[in-house]
Parts: C-alpha cells; sequence; structure tokens
C-alpha cells in the first residue's frame, strides 16, 4: 500500500530531487512512527472527507432558496408598487424562479445519495415555497390579489324580481 | 420647466400647432351619410303657390317653404313659431310673398323672397279682440276683417305698398249669425242667414267706398231645393263662391248688386283654373273605373261642358284626396293634391301620373318601435340544426352535409334570389326596422341603413291617446323576427276617433301584414301593460285595464298561463288630478283577471308634469360603485320605482317644483325633493339607479340639471333576490346640480343590450343640435372620495360644458325636436338613436368608442401578409442556417 | 337580527330630522287608523287606533291601538298562513279640517313574523300637507306565508315616522370658482425650484447601487480568495 502511494506521489509530483529519492528511502524511520498508520488515516478522511462534502453540498443547495429571501426582499422593495414593467417583471421573475426549482427539485436531488437526501428536498422545496410566498405578498401589496368584495364584483349576479310592475297615467 | 417656455416663447407657431392638438370625438368629412341619415318634412300643407319651377307652400306647422316641382324635393323652408300657439293664416304670392301667422291676438306680417326665402320685412298686427278673424290681400292692401256675432264687421286694411297705412272701416252687420255660414271672397263678405232654402243671401264689398250690403233670398239664387245648403270658398279671378246641397254645388258670381249663377253643377271641392288658355274648372271625384280609385274631371268654365276625366294611379293606401292648386304650362296642367294622411303629391294631367308624393304624416310621430330582422334562410337553416328533434346520428349528419352543401352553392354560385330580399340581419344586427305611429293615425316601417319607407299602413278613424297635452299611442313587440317560422308581432293600441272606445291592431312589423285588421273594442282604455311572460307561442301577452278598473287579456288565449303569475303582477293608475292608484291581481280567478286596490297616494293640489319608469328591457351590470379603499357601494336598483315631477303654483316661490321616487309596489316615497321658484318645461330621465331633470331655475334664469342616484351602503341587503315588500333600510341619495347652458326641449339615456357601456344622456336642443353628455359628468359625487381619472370621476363643474364635438347631428339641424328614441344594438357597444320632430334623424352612438368592433381601416391584407412573410422567411432561415452549419464542420 | 335591521332603519328614516330646521310650516295633523283582517275583494275595514302628529316640524306623534281581540287574532293568523294582504286605511284630517283618505298594503305573513311591528312612514310635500301614509315591515326578505303563535300577535308596536321633503340641490359655483382661483394664484407663484445637492436628490438611486457593488464584490473576492 505504502508503495502504491508512493508511486502515485512519484508520478504527478514534479520534484526536482527525483534522484534523491533512493536516499530517503535508505534512512530509518523515527522510532514510533510507522508509515501505514498515516496511509490509513489519510484514507479515511478521505472517505469521510468526500461524504462529508457531499453532505455540505447538498445541504448548501437544499438551504439555497432560503439564502435568496433577503436578496428578493431587497428587489421587491427596490422594484416598487405601481403596475409597469419592471415591477411586473421583476414579480414574474420572483415566480417563476421558485416553480422551475420545484419542478427540478427531483433531479437536482438525483446525484445526491446521502443519508438524509428526503430531509433535504423537503428543506428545498420548503425554501421555494417560501418565496413564493414572498411573490404572493408583492402581488397582495401591488393589489393584484382579488381579497376585497370589488374585485368579485364583475361576477355579482343582478338579483331577480319577485314582483312585476306596469301601468301609467290613465290614457283618456 | 423654464427650457419648456422658453422654446414656446421662441417658436409660436408651434405653440399654435401644439395647442391645437385636441382628441377628435367628432365625425371625420368622409364618414358623413354612412351611419346616419336626415329626412326633411313641412307638415300638412295648407296653401300652395305655383311660382316658375317652384312650388311655394305654407303648411298647418306653420311652416313655408320652397319645393322642386320635379321631385318635390324642399329648395328652402323656413319654421316659423311653434304650431300650438301660432298658426298660418294666409300665403299670398305676388311680387313677394306675403305670410301671416299668429294667434288670436297678434300676428305676425312677413314677406319673403321667392328664390332664397330670406325674410324681407316684418311687422305685427295686434288686437285686443278676442274673436277669430280672416285675412286676405286684395289689391294691394291687406284686409284683416273680424266678424262680430250679431254686430258688426270690423275691418282694419293695411297699405302694403311700404308704409303699412292702417284704416279702419266699420260695416254694421246684423245679419251674421254664424261664423261657419261666411265666406270671403276678393273683397266680399258674404253670408247666408239659414242653411235651408228659406234663408237669405247676404253680402257686402268691403272695399268700395260707401260699403252696402245687398240681400237676396237663395230661393231666387238656386231655385228650388229641399236639401240643406252649405255655403264654401271658392278661388276665382271674380267674387265667386259655391251654394253646395246634397252633394253637388253651384258656382255663384256676385258683382255689386248681380247675382250670376252658373248653371252647371260641380263637386263641392271644384277648383278653378285660369292660367291656360281657356279657363277651366277641376274637381275630383270617384272614378269610374273600379280598378282606379280617383279621377279628375275637367270641366270648361265658360259653357260647362265636360272637357275630359283623367283616372289617376292613385296608390291604395292614401287617404282622401283634396286640390290644393292647379296650374298649366303651355298644355301641360300640375294639380296638387293633399290627402287626410297628410300626403302631398303632384299630379301630371295629362295622362293623370303621379310624379311625386311626400309623406308628411312622417312629421308628427308619436310612436316608435325597433325591430329586429330576421336572420337570412341560410343562417335559420344553420340555426335550425341545434333545434333537430331527431336524436339519431344519421339524420344529423344528413342535414349538416345539406346546409353545408348549400352553403358552398351560394359561395361559388353567388347569392340565391330568395335571401337576398334585403330585409335580413347583417352580422352585427345593426339592420333594423323602425316601426313608427303618427299622430294622423298611419303607420310607417323605415329601414335604418337607408332611411327609406319599407311599407306603410293608414288605420281610419283613429285618434292617439292624450297624455299630460301629448298625443300618445302604445306599440309592444309581442313577438321578436327570431323565432323563426313563427311571424313578428307588434300590436298598437289607440283610441277610436268617434266612439272614443279602444282600438287594437296587430301586425306583423316586417311586412306589414295584419291577418286580423283593426279590432274595436267596447271599452275605454285606461291603461295596457305588455307583460314579460311568453306563452307557448313565444307571444307575450298585454292587458288591458278599461276605465271602469275591468282587465281584459289579449290574446285572451294566454290566460293560462298569466294565471300563474297573477301574484306577482301590480299596477298603478294616474289621473292628472294627481292621485296614484295602486292595485294587485291577487284576487283573479282561472277564468277572469279581477284588480284590486292595493295602495293610494295623492299629490293634490300639484299639477302632475312627468311620470317616468324604467325602460323595460334595460339591464344592470354592475351592482355597485366601487370606491378607492376597494370596497364596493352598493346601489339600489328597484325595479318597481316611479318617477314622479309635479309644479305647482305657490303665492309666495311662484312656482316649486317636487319630485318624488315612488316604489309602484308598495307605494312607499323613498325620496322626495322640492325645488322652490323653478317651473317647467321639466324633463325627467329614470335609469338604474339614478334620475336626471331639468327645470328652469326662476331665480336665476337658467335651466338647471339635477341628478338624484340611489346606493344602498357598503353591504348588500339582498343579493339574490329584490322584493319592494322587504324595507330593510331606506336608500341613501347621494344629489348634485349643475347648470345647462341651452334649452333643452327632450332628454333621453343611451341603452344598450348589457348595460356594460357608459351612459351618455342625449338632450335635444332648441337649436336643432343633439348634444351628448356623459353620466360620468352628471353623476353625484361622493363627498369623502377625491375625484381624479383614476376613479373614472371627473371633477364637479357646476356648468356642463357643450363642446361641438358633442353634437351628434353634427350639421344637420333638426327642427322642433320632439323626442329621442334609443333602442340597443345587438352590438354591447352601439345604440340606435332616432331623433323626431319636423324632421326625422336617425344615426348610431358608442358612448365608450366601439370598444367590440375592429376600426373600420383595420388592415387585414397587411397583417396576413406580414404573418406569411415572417413565418416564411423563418423557416427558409432555419433551412439555410442548417446547411451552413453542415458545411462549417466539413472543414 | 331583526333588532339590528330596525336600529338601521330607524337611524336612516332620523336622518329627516336633520332638516326640521330649514322647514317654515308647522302643524298638528290626526290619522285615524282601519285595518281589513279579512281578504275579499271589497274589504271591511275596522277601526285599529289612532296617530296623532303633534308636530310635523318636529315628527313627534303620540299612537294609541287597541289590542286585537281573539277573533281578529285568529283572523290574522289565518291571513299570514294564506299568504294574503294585510291592508291598512289611513283618513287624515289636516289643521284646516281637510280630510284625505290613504291606502297601504303590506304582507300579513311579514307582519306576522315581526310579530306586529310595524312603521308608518307619513309623507309631507314642501307645505306640509300630506301626500302618503305607508306602513312597512322593516326586513330582508319577503316571506310566503307564516303560521305564528296567538300569544304574539296582540299588540301592536308601531312607531310613526314623518318625512319631509329636502330641499333639492343647488349648482355649487362658489367653491368652484374658489378651486379655479386657487389654480390660478398656484401656478403664478411658479413651482419650487429644486435647489438641493445632486446628492440630495438622487440619493435613492445611488445608495443601492453601491450597496449593490459591495455585495457583489464581497461575494467575488471571497471566491476567488476561496479557490487559490
Amino acid at each position: 500500500m505504502a508503495n502504491k502511494t508512493q508511486n502515485l506521489r512519484t508520478k504527478w509530483s514534479l520534484d526536482s530531487i527525483r534522484t534523491n529519492r533512493v536516499s530517503a528511502e535508505a534512512l530509518a524511520s523515527p522510532p514510533g512512527y510507522s508509515s501505514s498508520s498515516v496511509n490509513s488515516n489519510a484514507e479515511v478522511s478521505k472517505k469521510t472527507d468526500v461524504s462529508r462534502l457531499i453532505n455540505k453540498k447538498s445541504w448548501d443547495i437544499a438551504l439555497a432558496p432560503l439564502k435568496q429571501v433577503p436578496m428578493n426582499l431587497f428587489i421587491m422593495y427596490m422594484a416598487g408598487n405601481s403596475i409597469s414593467i419592471f415591477p411586473i417583471m421583476m414579480v414574474g421573475m420572483l415566480f417563476m424562479k421558485p416553480l422551475q426549482a420545484i419542478w427540478s427539485a427531483k433531479t437536482t436531488f438525483k446525484m445526491m445519495e446521502t443519508s438524509n437526501a428526503i430531509l433535504q428536498m423537503i428543506v428545498y422545496i420548503l425554501g421555494n415555497f417560501v418565496n413564493i410566498g414572498l411573490a404572493l405578498y408583492k402581488c397582495h401589496s401591488m393589489g393584484l390579489l382579488p381579497t376585497h368584495a370589488s374585485d368579485w364584483l364583475a361576477f355579482v349576479e343582478p338579483p331577480t324580481r319577485l314582483e312585476y310592475l306596469g301601468g301609467g297615467m290613465i290614457l283618456n | 420647466m423654464a427650457s419648456f417656455q422658453s422654446i414656446m416663447k421662441k417658436y409660436p407657431s408651434l405653440l399654435v400647432i401644439l395647442l391645437n392638438f385636441q382628441t377628435l370625438l367628432a365625425l371625420y368629412e368622409d364618414q358623413v351619410g354612412k351611419f346616419d341619415w336626415k329626412r326633411s318634412f313641412i307638415g300638412k300643407v295648407k296653401y300652395a303657390h305655383f311660382d316658375a319651377s317652384r312650388i311655394i307652400v305654407g303648411t298647418e306647422e306653420n311652416i313655408i317653404a320652397s319645393l322642386n316641382m320635379k321631385n318635390g324635393n324642399i329648395l328652402w323652408r323656413q319654421l316659423m313659431e311653434n304650431p300650438k300657439e301660432q298658426q298660418l293664416m294666409l300665403l299670398h304670392s305676388d311680387r313677394d310673398l306675403l305670410s301671416v301667422s299668429g294667434t288670436m291676438n297678434n300676428w305676425f306680417v312677413r314677406t319673403w323672397d321667392h328664390q332664397t326665402g330670406t325674410l324681407l320685412s316684418e311687422w305685427t298686427i295686434f288686437s285686443d279682440k278676442n274673436i277669430p278673424s280672416v285675412f286676405t290681400v286684395e289689391k294691394g292692401t291687406l284686409l284683416h276683417i273680424f266678424p262680430t256675432q250679431n254686430s258688426h264687421l270690423d275691418v282694419v286694411t293695411y297699405n302694403l305698398d311700404g308704409n303699412n297705412q292702417k284704416n279702419t272701416i266699420k260695416i254694421p252687420a246684423p245679419w251674421i249669425t254664424d261664423i261657419s255660414n261666411c265666406v270671403l271672397s276678393k273683397s266680399y263678405y258674404i253670408c247666408i242667414s239659414k242653411n235651408d232654402i228659406s234663408g237669405q243671401l247676404y253680402y257686402v264689398n268691403i272695399l268700395s267706398e260707401k260699403p252696402k250690403v245687398y240681400i237676396k233670398t237663395l230661393h231666387s239664387v238656386l231655385g228650388d231645393t229641399p236639401d240643406l245648403i252649405e255655403i264654401l270658398p271658392f278661388e276665382d279671378i271674380f267674387p265667386a263662391f259655391l251654394l253646395s246641397s246634397n252633394g253637388q254645388a253651384k258656382v255663384i258670381h256676385v258683382d255689386e248688386d248681380v247675382v250670376n249663377t252658373k248653371i252647371f253643377k260641380v263637386m263641392p271641392n271644384a277648383v278653378s283654373n285660369h292660367n291656360g288658355e281657356k279657363p277651366f274648372i277641376y274637381q275630383l271625384e270617384p272614378a269610374s273605373n273600379p280598378d282606379k280609385l280617383v279621377q279628375i274631371r275637367v270641366k270648361d268654365y265658360a259653357t260647362c261642358q265636360d272637357e275630359m276625366a283623367t283616372e289617376l294611379e292613385y296608390p291604395v293606401g292614401l287617404g282622401a284626396p283634396i286640390i290644393i292648386a292647379t296650374a298649366t304650362k303651355n298644355t301641360l296642367t300640375d294639380v296638387l293634391l293633399s290627402t287626410t294622411d297628410n300626403a302631398f303629391m303632384l299630379v301630371r294631367l295629362s295622362d293623370g301620373k303621379i310624379m311625386w308624393t311626400r309623406e308628411e304624416a312622417l312629421s308628427n310621430i308619436i310612436a316608435v318601435e325597433f325591430f329586429e330582422l330576421p336572420v337570412s334562410e341560410l343562417d335559420a337553416s344553420i340555426e335550425n340544426e341545434f333545434k333537430a328533434s331527431s336524436n339519431s346520428i344519421l339524420s344529423m349528419l344528413s342535414h349538416r352535409l345539406n346546409t353545408q352543401a348549400k352553403q358552398l352553392s351560394t359561395l361559388i354560385f353567388g347569392e340565391h334570389p330568395m335571401s337576398s330580399s334585403g330585409l335580413v340581419r347583417d352580422a352585427f344586427g345593426l339592420h333594423k326596422l323602425i316601426v313608427v305611429a303618427t299622430s294622423v293615425g298611419k303607420l310607417f316601417a323605415i329601414d335604418t341603413l337607408s332611411g327609406s319607407i319599407v311599407w306603410s299602413y293608414r288605420l281610419p278613424n283613429v285618434k292617439p291617446f292624450s297624455i299630460l297635452g301629448e298625443d300618445k299611442i302604445l306599440l309592444f313587440a309581442q313577438r321578436t323576427a327570431r323565432y323563426a317560422p313563427l311571424p313578428a308581432q307588434c300590436i298598437l293600441i289607440a283610441n277610436d276617433k268617434y266612439s272614443g272606445n279602444g282600438v287594437i291592431f296587430q301586425f306583423d312589423p316586417i311586412t306589414g301584414y295584419s291577418q286580423k285588421g283593426i279590432e274595436k273594442l267596447n271599452y275605454q282604455i285606461a291603461q295596457a301593460i305588455h307583460l314579460p311572460y311568453e306563452d307557448d307561442q313565444h307571444l307575450k301577452p298585454v292587458l288591458m285595464i278599461s276605465s271602469t278598473n275591468e282587465v281584459y287579456l289579449y290574446p285572451s288565449c294566454a290566460m293560462g298561463e298569466v294565471y300563474k303569475y297573477t301574484s306577482k303582477l301590480y299596477t298603478y293608475l294616474v289621473d292628472n288630478t294627481g292621485s296614484f292608484k295602486g292595485y294587485s291581481f291577487i284576487h283573479s280567478t282561472k277564468d277572469k283577471l279581477k284588480m284590486t286596490p292595493s295602495w293610494e297616494l295623492q299629490l293634490q293640489p300639484a299639477k302632475l308634469v312627468a311620470v317616468k319608469t324604467k325602460h323595460p328591457n334595460e339591464r344592470v351590470h354592475s351592482q355597485g360603485r366601487v370606491l378607492p379603499d376597494r370596497s364596493v357601494y352598493y346601489k339600489y336598483v328597484n325595479p318597481n320605482l316611479i318617477a314622479v315631477a309635479t309644479v305647482s303654483d305657490d303665492p309666495v316661490h311662484k312656482h316649486v317644483l317636487s319630485v318624488y321616487l315612488i316604489d309602484g309596489v308598495t307605494g312607499l316615497i323613498l325620496y322626495a325633493t322640492s325645488h322652490k321658484r323653478s317651473r317647467g318645461p321639466i324633463h325627467l330621465v329614470h335609469s338604474e339607479n339614478w334620475i336626471v331633470y331639468s327645470y328652469f331655475n326662476e331665480r336665476f334664469r337658467r335651466t338647471e340639471f339635477a341628478a338624484a342616484e340611489l346606493y344602498e351602503g357598503h353591504v348588500q341587503s339582498n343579493s339574490s333576490v329584490f322584493s319592494s315588500f322587504a324595507v330593510s333600510l331606506l336608500p341613501h341619495v347621494q344629489t348634485q346640480s349643475y347648470i345647462l347652458p341651452a334649452t333643452p326641449l327632450s332628454v333621453t339615456v343611451t341603452l344598450t343590450e348589457r348595460g356594460i357601456t357608459n351612459k351618455f344622456l342625449l338632450a335635444g336642443l332648441s337649436g336643432g343640435g343633439v348634444i351628448e353628455i356623459p353620466w360620468l359628468l352628471l353623476q353625484p359625487r361622493l363627498n369623502d372620495i377625491p375625484c381624479s381619472p383614476e376613479e373614472s370621476c371627473i371633477p364637479y363643474m357646476p356648468e356642463i360644458p357643450l363642446p361641438s364635438e358633442a353634437v351628434i347631428n353634427y350639421n344637420q339641424t333638426i327642427g322642433r325636436i320632439d323626442g329621442i328614441e334609443v333602442a340597443p344594438a345587438r352590438l354591447e357597444s352601439t345604440s340606435h338613436i332616432l331623433v323626431h320632430g319636423i324632421d326625422l334623424f336617425y344615426t348610431k352612438v358608442a358612448p365608450s368608442k366601439t370598444f367590440d368592433m375592429l376600426k373600420e381601416d383595420f388592415d387585414h391584407m397587411m397583417i396576413i401578409l406580414v404573418l406569411t412573410g415572417l413565418v416564411i422567411s423563418s423557416y427558409l432561415t432555419k433551412y439555410l442556417a442548417s446547411k451552413k452549419a453542415l458545411k462549417q464542420m466539413w472543414k | 337580527m331583526l333588532c339590528y335591521l330596525s336600529a338601521f332603519l330607524v337611524i336612516s328614516l332620523n336622518v329627516q330630522k336633520s332638516y326640521s330646521s330649514n322647514i317654515e310650516y308647522d302643524g298638528s295633523v290626526t290619522i285615524r287608523l282601519q285595518h281589513a283582517l279579512v281578504a275579499s275583494e271589497d274589504p271591511v275595514f275596522t277601526d285599529r287606533g289612532n296617530v296623532t302628529v303633534h308636530s310635523l316640524r318636529l315628527g313627534q306623534a303620540t299612537i294609541n291601538q287597541r289590542p286585537l281581540s281573539p277573533d281578529e287574532q285568529l283572523q290574522l293568523r289565518d291571513l299570514a298562513a294564506k299568504n294574503h294582504f294585510y291592508q291598512l286605511k289611513s283618513i287624515v284630517t289636516a289643521n284646516d279640517g281637510s280630510q284625505k283618505t290613504f291606502l297601504s298594503t303590506v304582507k300579513a305573513c311579514m307582519l306576522a313574523e315581526s310579530e306586529l311591528d310595524d312603521r308608518l312612514s307619513v309623507s309631507i310635500d314642501y307645505m306640509g300637507r300630506v301626500i302618503a301614509v305607508t306602513s312597512i315591515i322593516a326586513s330582508k326578505s319577503t316571506c310566503e306565508g307564516a303560521v305564528v303563535s296567538l300569544e304574539k300577535l296582540k299588540h301592536f308596536t308601531t312607531s310613526v315616522y314623518v318625512r319631509h321633503t329636502e330641499p333639492g340641490p343647488i349648482p355649487d359655483t362658489a367653491s368652484y370658482i374658489q378651486k379655479l382661483e386657487r389654480e390660478r394664484e398656484a401656478k403664478e407663484k411658479g413651482e419650487v425650484k429644486d435647489n438641493r445637492s445632486f446628492l440630495a436628490k438622487y440619493w435613492m438611486y445611488i445608495v443601492p447601487l453601491v450597496i449593490i457593488m459591495v455585495v457583489s464584490s464581497a461575494t467575488n473576492p471571497d471566491a476567488q480568495q476561496g479557490s487559490q
């Protein structure tokens, strides 16, 4: 095993003192130092490193939408409450990005085969829902949500009349 | 900004150009006449004179006009005062045209130019005698004769040669017993004392130096006749008159002491004509040939031999004619006839041909109804597909294949002659038929696209009802043309001229055909109600209430259907003393409808001026008004509301106008308001949840408009059902008032099918224009809501602006506007407008611009070309790009 | 629910009181009330009570009505059950002795359901003459026949409202002229010149730009440093 790692090292290292390898090998190792233990440690840490990295990365991805929330808040404040092209574009973007993210959540997490993938997916989707909630709040403050009676006025049917009246002035 | 102002100072022309930019709401010049038309009328002709190639006429509508002899078109027309106040008394054509028009106490004498109709001079005659008088012109003097019964003749002469010197002559004449037994001929005033042979003939020459009364016995003049004798005027170059007895008349000449009786007998309507080579007498008599109706007989004046009798091609529907004037030029004689139904025509005597006819009954329209035309046969067959009763797939398939084969054949081979009869509905339903009823009892149907008369029908012996001083005839559309093959049906309700009982005329408005003709009823009609319920024949029955409170149904077979609704029917009757009585039909039985009193209120001693309910076909689209805080202020829409306006005389405030809003089912007065020192004429408009009324404010001497709008509040009391008995709260009334800088003659509001478009008030002004005022300008502003364009609110202006683009009849002045009728078109954005008075004007109005139609010059071709071009180019580019990429990869 | 409605109706009817100061007339009227408890085409009216309006201007009235006898209660219940009408005839005697008769109808089932709580609306024209006497029931919906127990149909609780004719609106030219003058003065004074410094005018746009630049450079240099 030690030879393998050493071979790896010699293959890729750009050491100019290549020729001194033999002398380095001739020296005895210091007391208490066993080369095998060092190698096994590195291997284990690398293995755990990799999995921990993957975990960390997937948590990053899961929490990304939540990190976008302050940025979105700021953009919403800048865009303003009037109905013109810029705010509507902003609201549209705020809506579409989370929606698209939710749609492609499965593919994003397919690569991650960590233990708590499901939890991360749920957190990711929740984060996107928070973003959508922000977009809805923006719509509400722009007055686009039909929450008031006047928004449903066009669908109010005129009441049916129970009595019919006819007549007028006497004709003669 | 400072820079902008400096630019304006440097380039004043730029400023001028910019200031003149305004949104054009008016028509373009090439749009004139495209969707509007105007027909001018003059009224029933009373006097006519021939003058070169013109005919100068004076009519009963106090109008003088000059008509073209070839086609009867109006060359010029002068409208004088209102005929209800002043009548045309004389029209004399000499060097100048002289007209005398006036009432009992004062007259206007005017001279006009023959060619242009301009007023040359005008002076007035006053008199304090309250007796009817007669005018004539003789030897350059205008004679004004007041016959005082059993006493004397007062004659005032005016010298017409410039100085109008007045001279009064008094002739004692105790022999004048009855003015209807006297005639004026040239300068002789002739009377008969009694209508039978024992009477005496008295006559006097007014213009002689010493007027002497000559007395002759009728026996010596006429011989022995046992019948009643009548004296009639006769136009002649010598003083002459007709004595008629038993349908035949004799021409009598008088000349000082000599009374000359012509031997021959003529008809009482005979007219003499001296401007040909030989003097002739013309008279109308029934034709000997049963195919023709009327013939004109020409008699030689001197010898009284029958020269000839020409039969006229008299149209069947016209009333009985009388001859107004005749003229002979070279060998052609023209005769002007006026009929009892106000038509006016020119007849050329050589062949009895009627050159032209003017239907002057249309100058007095009193009822209007718009009718939709039936769909063309092809469209009807398409619609029938969906009504196919058989459910088998094969039959439906064969029907559809059949219809589509027909469509293909019409596309390739052109229109089938049957379907192009002309009276079919067009794409937007803008081709309609207007049925009008006139005061003389004649019905016309007018095409909206061209303005031509489609059919006319004369109803003999029919008299309109009189309500609040105005004539009225009821026209109800019982069935529209939608239910083919059942014909459309309209019903006309009027009074019989002689008995005073009601008269019903049921007819098909598209063709004018009536199956049953005029049906006379044996009771007097007090009111008629058009029910909104259809029977199985899709006919809406009419309920008629007699003056004795009996209820009749027409058609009576609909009783079973109507009985289901008697618990929901209510009616109200108003008599002209101001007492309102409401009735319900709850005690009706299956065979007989009975009316029982339900409520009563009395507005006496105020005088009723206007009673208005909403249009029965009106729909209210939005149930409330949206406020800036996005809450809804709900409207109070009561379909049973009656708006009443009364004017009362008051010692302190002179006249007081009171306006009441009364619920017609319970009799509850919802709103009452009064304006002191205000008098009529009052024009009241009632629509949706508001009323607008105009009155004359005597204190400030201006016409004002007041608007009142009713609201329920922020919560709807009952959103599903409206009942007049369920009064949970009284409506809030918002009012506001404005000044109108013109005098309105008639005010209406536009009506659309669904009630979505804005409303315009159309006011016909005394100047002859019809102005449109947006309702948003008159809507009462709410106090706590700021008014800005975002809330579709125009800030309050106390004076209503009348820009000239708002006049819908641009430069087509309409004389004496009587009424404006509105009908919804099938397009939501447009309404049909018919303005009637002396003239008739039709146009279409789109208050919110035509939002549901593409504009007229929409470039279909260009869009199609551009689209196809782009599609082709995109495919081409894709192909070329792929070729290039392929080539690139080979490098 | 009903008391809320009646309160509403009372409030709307009482708005009339604010106009009493403008009214020049005054007087008192007596109204004799008669009702018909049997539905027929020619109803027979029996006495119900009378109302004395002491002051037309202030709208004060006293009513005295006798309670219904058991027979009458049965008749009324019958009317209500069959969904017929209850008719009220009022004979109004004015100050000068003239008499006028008015008629009013309500649905009997509505009267029964409200337990004989009706409102009399006495409408007056601009001169102080009575033009209508109408009886209404405050309710949000109608009924089609109702059966109510007999004890509730004994006593009438009637309130009388005197409704005046309001003076109509007048075009408000004075405030419009004032508004025009104010606008003209404002235009003549000219706009306030924007003399503030460039920064004061445009800080709203500069600050976010700066923040964005800072944030982006913060992320970018961090990333750059991280990768090395």
